[in-house]
């Protein structure tokens, strides 16, 4: 009786926020029309996620201490972007992985794998999808969770919807994505990947190169396993304790993308970064996903090269493949994934991605218009 | 009782195993402490995340690194 209360009342608290929310956004509407919707959606992503506050309060800070002249030097810019950059990634990984990690301990891989095995068909490509973004997934276990997907009857169809949508789109990326280019990008972002995923998934079942996965994948019968239910307290330590391994191992990541997002902020002109990657220049797509996809960083990373170059004008769709193409392919999960899965199979996967973001790309530099 | 620590060798597996061995240790538990790598035992019993912690027949966790302080709350 005593826990029924419990959910209930955690029930009741969630949805009276979400009434009070839409309650909001529908005076918000009535009163001000479509502009105030944007301005509280403007407001979120600027204030609350961009927190442009602090960038104000950190140079005051600076001002006072080395002096407004030197602030307005290109040193004094950089100093003060580097600090608040890396404040606020900080401050943001922490926030999200926590609430994420919170999340994410509802959907661990052997539920997935219980929950896939029902569907059938594209509607299987799209659970597969979905479920990708919220499990959450270390590719050191690509190959038990291979071996488990197979047995439970899920094809690869499904198995690489999942593995497609698993790095590339997530909670995080998407309240990221929205920081930097507001929530139309990131949702845009959000819808476009999961069909990458399902489209990606499909190809590589309905072409038949999904069969060739190494033989002691498909030779073993896996059981359903029942890992004890985690409490709430579990729950909290998991979020905390994955906060804590994601910050000890992408701070790194952190500091060089801040660097590399204040050199291109600061000392490096407009016009060679357009020269690169300009939207006019039909290559730019190709080269920022060549040139990421080499390349690993934690999403975390790539977000003050993202807002860097959005600063100096390159199209939102160059910005999405350089950042798509770091973070989806990482020669640790290939390494991973080819004990699974036989050469060509991993080269159509691959192919299959990168032609995917260079889609991408063009799709949202050809929408620009529609988003800035 | 019986501790299995599941794991396939990457340094997350090998911590678990020595945070086991510790707590066990530090703590006078009397347990036997085995560390399973065998692939084909592992995907039989439906694990997916590396490493698992089995207690007396029961996975309690999975995919964790456990420091000493958790492990004591999941091995009583």
């Amino acid at each position: 009786m005593k826990i029924n209360k419990l959910k209930h009342k955690n029930t009741i608290i969630l949805t009276v926020i979400f009434l009070l929310v839409a309650i909001g956004l529908a005076v918000a509407g009535i009163v001000g029309g479509w502009q105030a919707i944007k301005a509280v959606f403007g407001f979120i992503s600027d204030q609350l996620l961009g927190m442009k506050w602090l960038n104000s309060l950190i140079g005051a800070a600076f001002s006072s201490m080395l002096g407004q002249a030197f602030m307005d030097t290109v040193w004094g810019e950089a100093v003060q972007f580097f600090v608040y950059d890396t404040v606020k990634i900080i401050f943001l990984l922490c926030l999200l992985i926590f609430i994420i990690s919170y999340i994410q301990s509802y959907f661990p891989p052997e539920r997935t794998k219980k929950i896939l095995g029902k569907y059938k068909g594209i509607g299987a490509n799209a659970m597969g999808a979905l479920l990708g973004t919220v499990t959450p997934f270390c590719s050191c276990s690509s190959i038990p969770l291979f071996m488990g997907f197979t047995s439970a009857g899920i094809s690869s169809g499904v198995t690489f919807s999942f593995l497609i949508s698993s790095p590339l789109v997530d909670l995080g990326a998407f309240i990221l994505l929205a920081s930097v280019f507001g929530f139309p990008i990131a949702i845009a972002y959000v819808v476009v990947g999961l069909i990458l995923a399902m489209i990606g998934g499909t190809i590589i079942e309905k072409s038949g190169v999904g069969k060739h996965v190494r033989g002691f994948v498909t030779a073993g019968a896996a059981a359903d396993v029942n890992i004890a239910q985690m409490t709430r307290k579990d729950r909290l330590l998991y979020a905390k304790e994955r906060m804590l391994a994601t910050l000890k191992k992408v701070w790194p990541y952190i500091l060089i993308g801040v660097g590399i997002g204040a050199a291109i902020h600061n000392f490096i002109p407009e016009n060679w970064v357009q020269t690169v990657l300009g939207q006019d220049k039909w290559y730019s797509v190709f080269v920022a996903t060549f040139v990421g996809v080499p390349m690993y960083a934690d999403i975390f990373g790539t977000i003050p090269v993202a807002e860097a170059l959005f600063a100096k004008g390159v199209g939102v769709g160059t910005i999405l493949s350089f950042m798509m193409s770091v973070t989806a392919l990482s020669l640790p999960s290939m390494i991973m994934l080819s004990k699974a899965i036989k050469p060509k199979l991993l080269f159509s996967f691959i192919a299959i991605v990168v032609t995917g973001i260079i889609i991408i790309g063009f799709i949202f530099n050809a929408m620009n218009f529609l988003f800035i | 009782m019986k501790i299995i620590v599941y794991g396939t060798g990457c340094k997350k597996c090998k911590s678990l195993y020595e945070s086991v061995l510790k707590t066990v240790k530090n703590n006078a538990i009397n347990a036997e402490v085995v560390y399973e790598t065998n692939l084909r035992t592992i995907i039989e019993k439906g694990i997916m995340q590396m490493p698992a912690l089995e207690v007396d027949g029961q996975i309690k966790s999975a995919g964790r690194v456990l420091k000493e302080k958790d492990l004591l709350l999941l091995l009583s």
